[in-house]
């Protein structure tokens, strides 16, 4: 797409498609609480077009197919030939599910034909009636005729279905009326023409696209006969591929205007003809043209001739691209006004700071000055705390984004497990950092997997047990201190803290036989500690407590207990902290260990050559710019001493107002890394200011610039 | 080249595509609707050179629209545009005065052909 | 008052910590080396996303004798790493083997004669004698420098 930038184009499609896809899913349960509402079906039917069309137009053409079959069902549904009931919903229902699928590998940079989608079409015809949908019938104009053209007798002219020969002008017979016009027309001193319009390859729509330029003729011609027809029984859409047009016209100039005034055609030829070509012959005689004429004007029209594909090229770069990230979002306005009050604010404090300086140099009394001085840095301070909280709450939604799956995750997993539940939810206006939503998805609705397939007990054991029918889940999320705790409780059957005793002393665990009770439930997530055997399909993708945790603890920088009283319920509380330390860091390796350099201390980056050190070892230099600076080397921090070489990677550290090389093996990347605190015992020369788990599991260093400025090693 | 077109589309997403492809080649946004009611309001008000025009929207389609359009304007450059499989509809549209139709999904190229010639017109 | 320890094997001889302090038992794998460590810390290990250091106990206790050199190696498969929470904080400590838990009486620790036996004395609580044999009761919070009163435990020796 010329000048379009795709990135831009893919994140405003995810943006809006999501949308759309999340209301497409709210509508539905609406729509099966009451589905005999047309509103909410011709909701459910724009949502599904909308998806259709958007989808279509990246190259989503999966995605594309299984909404435009939802929305053939829709349509069925609105015009009253199909009454919504089970089978439908849940037809509905999943091609709903199958999509918000598809966007979600959309949004890691994946495609949607990862996803099958055969069932689920299936079970849409099926639920359709396997009738046809509205998008597929074949259209008939039900336009009344024009002048000349054929309605109710069988057109008389050479077989419809027969594809002239290229390059061959097909053979037309008339009627008695028409030769009758030809007559007319001769007699009125007009040319009889024909065209033979050849609609672009590219154009899916060719028998509209032939419609127009018939159209644009009738306005300045007599059309006496068109091929295929536009009227009455027309042709598959394919063969207007290429029209021929017989007219009789005062001015063939203005016909030549009139078709090449088209978009998308990419040929018209224009041949005068003889009358008596087309007035001899009976009606049922073929006749067979002498073959063209010369003069006849055969004008390629304008209309760049489009060479086919949209869909697959735009298929492959859709694939392509790799994870889109969203980088617009929205923000309550409220909250920036907050910001706002700041800014203007520290735009006074700067105001003032300037009057200062001004002051000082016009006499005034440098120690005075000084505590007005002091006065505006504590003001800036606040201010600048005040603004950082201002753009952490920018960051902040509601959990209810998470929260407002989970009624229809309750309800679909209580059906098939036939078990009745309840779901309470509160708290969902605790607002948390928009960054880990998506980390805290998953593991939440495990958790609740969890608490229907294996703590809820069926009906009748429930009765038995002289418990509720119905089964009750809980999740609520709440501000603490420091944290956000989310508490999602069920009142099954708990679990058995001398079960897991037992499997732990089975696998050999030594010293488990005295395991407290918070120690054995804390066994719950070490993986292949699923104290039921069978794995459902529903939890058991590969997805156990052990992943939940180190989501919880390791991405979220959070922890996670379980508590849980015997045939009373299960209670799992999640401890997250407020926000994430994160930092812009420049990765760099020494030897086999990686550190992260912190982008605000590192002024760029340079090679240098190992003639250009000076100095004894430990005690090295190097000009930079026109100081000479000291040259440290994480060989020689932390491994073996710097190796020799001719040349070296290094970062210009800064701190303060000292500057110095760090030669490193290798310059990695810039990237964000999340911040943990490094203990003690691992930091003995106090050179790290924290350390960072990658996805990759890899160790990562976060160095203490401020080494820079020590004296000696 | 500077003319002024109204874009009328309930996709938000469509719209800022078109107002895209359509700013880079130099023409000026007249202004946007969401449905049909709103083209037709902007028109009268607006008056742009051209209206590029979706098929199926809320609150009157785009079939009445242009018809409405047509009857405060008769010489109102209309393009539509619709999705696969709408033939009925665009020779309706195309009786009803439209001049030209574009289909979804749809290149740049495409409809700024379109918009050139039904200008030039 | 009893009070319950687990117990653990260190060239032969047997050390035991509160029981309380034990979060969980491991064998010891992937094991991350890092940048100069102190002499007694050994790497450290990624559990779930918490990176704990992994302390040599033989090491930090000084434990004297040949089989503390490493040879005449204890039998591998029994190496464990005991994770435990000191002062809020995690540490892996590398054992020989895990033991049982002992009961302890209060009254049952002496804590003089703790020159014996080649260990680091300031480590040790005091010593349980039982029929099985001698226990020391490590001071864990010093030997991992936690403990308050020693602010630059580490730094030093």
């Amino acid at each position: 797409m010329s000048g379009i930038d795709e990135t831009r184009l893919r994140r405003a499609f995810l943006d809006e498609s999501e949308e759309l896809s999340q209301k497409l899913g709210e509508s539905l349960m609406a729509l099966e609480a009451d589905q005999a509402n047309a509103g909410l079906v011709n909701e459910v039917f724009r949502l599904t077009h909308s998806l259709k069309s958007e989808s279509a137009l990246m190259g989503f053409t999966t995605l594309s197919e299984l909404a435009h079959r939802m929305e053939d069902v829709l349509g069925l549904a609105r015009d009253g030939s199909l009454t919504i009931g089970k089978p439908v919903m849940d037809s509905l229902f999943a091609g709903a599910d199958l999509i918000a699928e598809m966007m979600a590998a959309i949004a890691k940079g994946g495609s949607d034909a990862d996803s099958t989608t055969t069932d689920v079409l299936q079970g849409l015809s099926a639920a359709g009636g396997n009738g046809r949908g509205r998008t597929q019938a074949s259209a008939l104009p039900q336009s009344p005729p024009t002048q000349g053209a054929g309605q109710a007798a069988p057109q008389a002219s050479g077989p419809p279905g027969s594809p002239s020969a290229p390059g061959a002008p097909a053979p037309i017979m008339l009627m008695d009326f028409e030769k009758l016009q030809l007559v007319e027309a001769r007699d009125r001193g007009e040319a009889l023409l024909r065209l033979t319009v050849s609609v672009d390859e590219g154009e899916a729509m060719k028998f509209p696209r032939a419609y127009l330029v018939f159209s644009n003729l009738e306005a300045v011609s007599n059309v006496v006969k068109v091929d295929p027809p536009m009227h009455g029984e027309t042709a598959e859409d394919s063969l207007y591929g290429r029209t021929t047009v017989l007219l009789t016209s005062g001015s063939e100039a203005e016909v030549m205007k009139a078709a090449s005034g088209v978009d998308q055609i990419a040929e018209v030829k224009i041949e005068r003809c003889r009358f008596e070509a087309f007035l001899s012959g009976a009606t049922a005689d073929a006749i067979t043209f002498p073959g063209r004429e010369p003069g006849a004007a055969g004008t390629p029209a304008a209309g760049t001739p489009e060479t086919a594909t949209t869909s697959p090229g735009q298929d492959e770069q859709a694939r392509r691209m790799g994870p889109v990230e969203k980088t617009s979002i929205r923000v309550d306005t409220r909250k920036l006004d907050d910001l706002w009050s700041l800014i203007a604010e520290l735009v006074l404090h700067k105001s003032h700071i300037a009057r200062l300086s001004e002051d000082i140099g016009h006499g005034k009394d440098v120690y005075t000055v000084r505590e007005e001085l002091v006065e505006s840095f504590d003001s800036l301070d606040k201010i600048s705390s005040g603004m950082q909280q201002a753009m952490m709450d920018t960051r902040m939604i509601p959990i209810s984004v998470i929260f407002s799956k989970f009624p229809r995750l309750v309800r679909d997993l209580s059906r098939k497990l036939g078990k009745p539940v309840d779901l309470a939810l509160s708290g969902e206006d605790t607002e948390i950092d928009r960054s880990i939503v998506e980390a805290l998805s998953d593991p939440l609705t495990h958790i609740i997997r969890n608490s229907l397939d294996h703590g809820i007990e069926f009906p009748e054991e429930r009765v038995r047990r002289g418990k509720s029918e119905k089964g009750r889940v809980s999740v609520s999320a709440r501000r603490q201190g420091g944290n956000i705790v989310i508490e999602l409780e069920d009142d099954g059957r708990g679990m058995d803290a001398e079960s897991i005793r037992r499997k732990a002393v089975g696998m050999g665990m030594s010293g488990a036989e005295s395991f407290s009770e918070a120690q054995l439930l804390d066994l719950v997530f070490l993986p292949g500690f699923s104290t039921k055997e069978i794995v459902t399909d529903l939890s058991g993708r590969g997805v156990g407590m052990d992943v939940v945790a180190t989501r919880i603890r390791s991405d979220l920088k959070g922890d996670v207990v379980l508590r849980t009283e015997q045939n009373r319920g299960t209670r799992v509380t999640l401890f997250l902290p407020l926000t994430l330390t994160i930092v812009n860091a420049m990765l760099v390796r020494g030897e086999a260990q990686l550190y992260a350099l912190p982008l605000t201390d590192v002024d760029s980056t340079a090679k240098l050559a190992g003639s250009e050190i000076r100095g004894e070892e430990g005690r090295e230099s190097a000009q930079w710019m026109e100081e000479e600076i000291p040259v440290f080397s994480l060989g020689a921090l932390f491994g073996s001493g710097r190796r020799r070489a001719d040349e070296y990677f290094a970062a210009v550290l800064r701190h303060g107002d000292r500057k110095a090389y760090l030669v490193v093996d290798e310059l990695i990347e810039e990237r964000e890394v999340v911040i943990k605190p490094v203990d003690d015992l691992l930091n003995s020369q106090k050179m790290f200011s924290g350390v960072s788990v990658l996805e990759n599991g890899k160790l990562v260093f976060i160095l203490d610039t401020s080494f820079i400025r020590r004296e000696q090693f | 080249m500077g003319a002024t077109i109204l874009i009328v589309d309930d996709l938000s997403f469509m719209r800022m595509i078109q107002k895209e492809i359509l700013t880079e080649k130099g023409y000026t946004i007249a202004g946007e609707a969401a449905d049909g009611l709103e083209a037709v309001e902007k028109f009268k008000s607006l008056r742009p050179d051209l209206v590029l025009l979706d098929i199926t929207m809320p609150n009157m389609n785009g079939l009445e629209a242009m018809r409405k359009i047509f009857t405060i304007d008769p010489r109102a450059r209309v393009i539509m545009c619709s999705a696969l499989g709408q033939q009925n509809l665009i020779v309706e549209a195309i009786k009803a005065g439209v001049k030209d139709f574009i289909v979804k999904p749809f290149k740049p190229e495409r409809i700024l052909s379109a918009i050139a010639k039904a200008l030039k017109a | 008052m009893r009070k319950r320890y687990v117990s653990f094997s260190l060239a032969g001889g047997r050390y035991c910590i509160p029981v309380e302090l034990v979060l969980q038992i491991l064998r010891l794998e992937d094991l991350i080396a890092i940048p100069k460590p102190p002499p007694y810390v050994e790497g450290v290990i990624n559990l779930r996303g918490d990176i704990i250091p992994v302390v040599s106990l033989r090491a930090r206790l000084e434990i004297a004798g040949e089989e503390a050199a490493g040879r005449g190696t204890p039998d591998q498969r029994k190496r464990r790493v005991v994770i435990t929470r000191v002062g809020g904080k995690p540490y892996g400590l590398d054992v020989d083997e895990v033991r049982e838990i002992v009961e302890i009486e209060e009254g049952g620790i002496t804590t003089d004669a703790t020159t014996m036996f080649g260990v680091r004395a300031d480590f040790i609580i005091g010593i349980a004698q039982r029929e099985e044999g001698v226990y020391m009761v490590l001071d864990l919070p010093r030997i991992l420098g936690t403990s308050r009163d020693l602010p630059g435990a580490l730094a030093g020796q």
